[in-house]
């Protein structure tokens, strides 16, 4: 059997598994409505579910039984599975976690299992094959959301990741050539490799001598990232800047100098505004040597 | 002959046009430790703005070439980097540490005026 | 419109002619000039491990199209001693101080693709792409 979530393709079914669906439709089609008001209440004491998973008005119901009859009788799965597609989409998109969906699969099989039993203890067979259908119905739609809530939960991750990325790095020239980098969140190479070249760019068009590079908002700062602040730090150097790194929590410094990085050649200094002060400091040189130089012209 | 090296006080300046030819590089090297001395200059800077790459060769040979003007009494810079070349050789993880660097020839030539006289220790 | 040019690589001089070979293709295609600087270091960088390592060989710079996308290709060819651990060769390191050359991790960072073959004895093959 292969589901197909993302297409809502039909399953590929066995005439047995076929007919255990049947069976297992059958006891429940008649039921169907009260079953899912009986869910509806578990589901209302339930944390997360209790917003988004709910019986639905009698119209609702009546599709959603309908659609289910169409792909089990009918042999059509589209609207059923295309429904499902939706609804996986629609627990992403709202910040569903995993395990609460899929919790629902169990709610609704353990359920369904007793009204098997009820209808159908009389005869052993067909119980068995009703309750196999119960598995192939419940596996199905759990593919079929599992999928699709996937899919959406990795273009949100993704679509997230541009935002962050276009926040990422803004250059903030504080006084004539100061600039201000204050960085917030995650620092992958994209994203160094991106800040770096900004930057460079802004050294250039602002003649700016010093910079600093404020990682108060950076929460994981491990090796890599350091290497990453250390490439910048340099590609700055290569145009007469110079480069502060300041926010660097006392705690990532020790893990730092712990996994054998030399500090110094990051040129940490402690908060924002030390880093200012310094940068001010280089400033001053600067143009104190650019006045001189003017004077010994003249 | 080869590159030409120019003369602003106390200070020599090389402006490189295109990337020297590594016989230009060894040439401009010989040229500079003889000016230097000739001239008592206290300062070399040696000008990228024109070049549009600086590879790995390129920058170990101006890394070099500052050192050796160090040791025969001058301070050098090296100004003009563009940004998109010191780009590239962030990703390369090239370097010119131990080089001084400013942004252009006004700016070197105020840095290096500033500086005292390079002694001739390490 | 030049679609592919091979440049010998003999001596230094010709690592220049590569360079310039490449950067021009690449203004053709339209690549910004923070790409063109990568562009020109990588070609020069394979160059002058070709003048290096094998003595001589040759710079191809071509248009690569695929999926509606433009690139620039740049091959390096040279029948020189071969790299014996490609692996070791592409593995990345924070030291990049080798004496000679920045060695090809280095180069596979400034490019998109990157693709080394290359045997003991029988000398080296570079494909390296970058897309517009």
């Amino acid at each position: 059997m292969s589901v197909n979530g993302r297409g809502a393709m039909a399953p590929t079914l066995t005439n047995a598994e076929l007919d255990s669906l049947r069976e297992f439709w059958d006891v429940y089609e008649p039921q169907f409505a009260r079953v899912g008001s009986e869910l509806a209440e578990d589901v209302a004491a339930h944390p997360e579910l209790s917003h988004f998973v709910g019986a639905g008005d009698n119209g609702e119901v009546a599709e959603n039984r309908d659609r289910i009859a169409q792909a089990i009788r009918g042999r059509d799965w589209g609207p059923y599975l295309t429904d499902m597609t939706a609804t996986g989409a629609r627990y992403a998109e709202a910040g569903l976690s995993f395990s609460s969906w899929f919790a629902t699969g169990r709610a609704l099989r353990s359920k369904l299992v007793p009204l098997l039993v009820e209808a159908l203890h009389s005869d052993p067979e067909r119980l068995a094959q009703a309750v196999r259908g119960v598995s192939i119905f419940i596996d199905l739609v759990l593919v079929a959301v599992g999928d699709s809530y996937i899919e959406a939960k990795e273009r949100i991750i993704t679509e997230q990741q541009d935002v962050l990325r276009g926040l990422s790095t803004p250059v903030l020239e504080l006084r004539s050539g100061l600039l201000l980098v204050p960085l917030i969140g995650f620092i992958d190479s994209e994203r160094a490799l991106l800040l770096t070249g900004n930057l460079l760019e802004a050294i250039a068009a602002r003649r700016a001598k010093a910079i600093v590079l404020d990682i108060t908002g950076v929460p994981a700062v491990d090796s890599a990232v350091a290497n990453h602040l250390m490439q910048t730090v340099q590609a700055t150097q290569l145009m007469g800047a110079h480069t502060l790194i300041s926010g660097l929590s006392p705690e990532n410094a020790q893990t730092l100098v712990r996994l054998g990085l030399d500090l110094a050649r990051l040129n940490t200094v402690g908060t924002l505004a030390d880093g200012v002060v310094a940068a001010t400091g280089i400033l001053r040189a600067a143009e104190a040597r650019a006045a001189e130089y003017e004077t010994a012209l003249g | 002959m080869g590159i030409p090296i120019l003369k602003q006080g106390t200070t020599l300046i090389v402006s490189l046009q295109a990337e020297p030819t590594d016989a230009e590089f060894v040439e401009l090297q010989q040229d500079l430790t003889v000016r230097v001395t000739q001239t008592h200059a206290r300062g070399v800077i040696i000008d990228v703005t024109a070049l549009d790459v600086l590879d790995s060769f390129a920058t170990r040979t101006l890394r070099e070439i500052a050192q050796t003007v160090t040791l025969c009494g001058a301070r050098a810079a090296i100004v003009g980097v563009q940004p998109e070349v010191a780009f590239a050789m962030a990703q390369l993880g090239l370097s010119l540490e131990g080089t001084l660097t400013a942004l252009d020839l006004e700016d070197g030539l105020a840095l290096l005026h500033a500086m005292p006289s390079a002694a001739l220790v390490t | 419109m030049s679609i592919s040019s091979c440049i010998a690589i003999r001596a230094d001089v010709d690592i220049i002619s590569a360079r310039q070979r490449g950067r021009d293709l690449g203004v053709e295609l339209g690549f910004p000039k923070t790409d063109l600087a990568l562009i020109a270091t990588a070609i020069s960088e394979l160059a002058r491990n070709i003048l290096t390592y094998a003595g001589q060989g040759e710079i191809e710079v071509a248009v690569e199209e695929a999926c509606g996308r433009r690139g620039l290709l740049i091959v390096a060819r040279d029948q020189g001693p071969g790299i014996a651990d490609v692996n070791l060769a592409l593995q990345d390191g924070y030291s990049t101080s080798r004496s000679l050359g920045i060695g090809l991790p280095g180069v596979r960072r400034l490019m998109d693709e990157f693709e080394v073959t290359s045997e003991l004895g029988s000398g080296t093959l570079i494909r390296a792409l970058k897309w517009h």
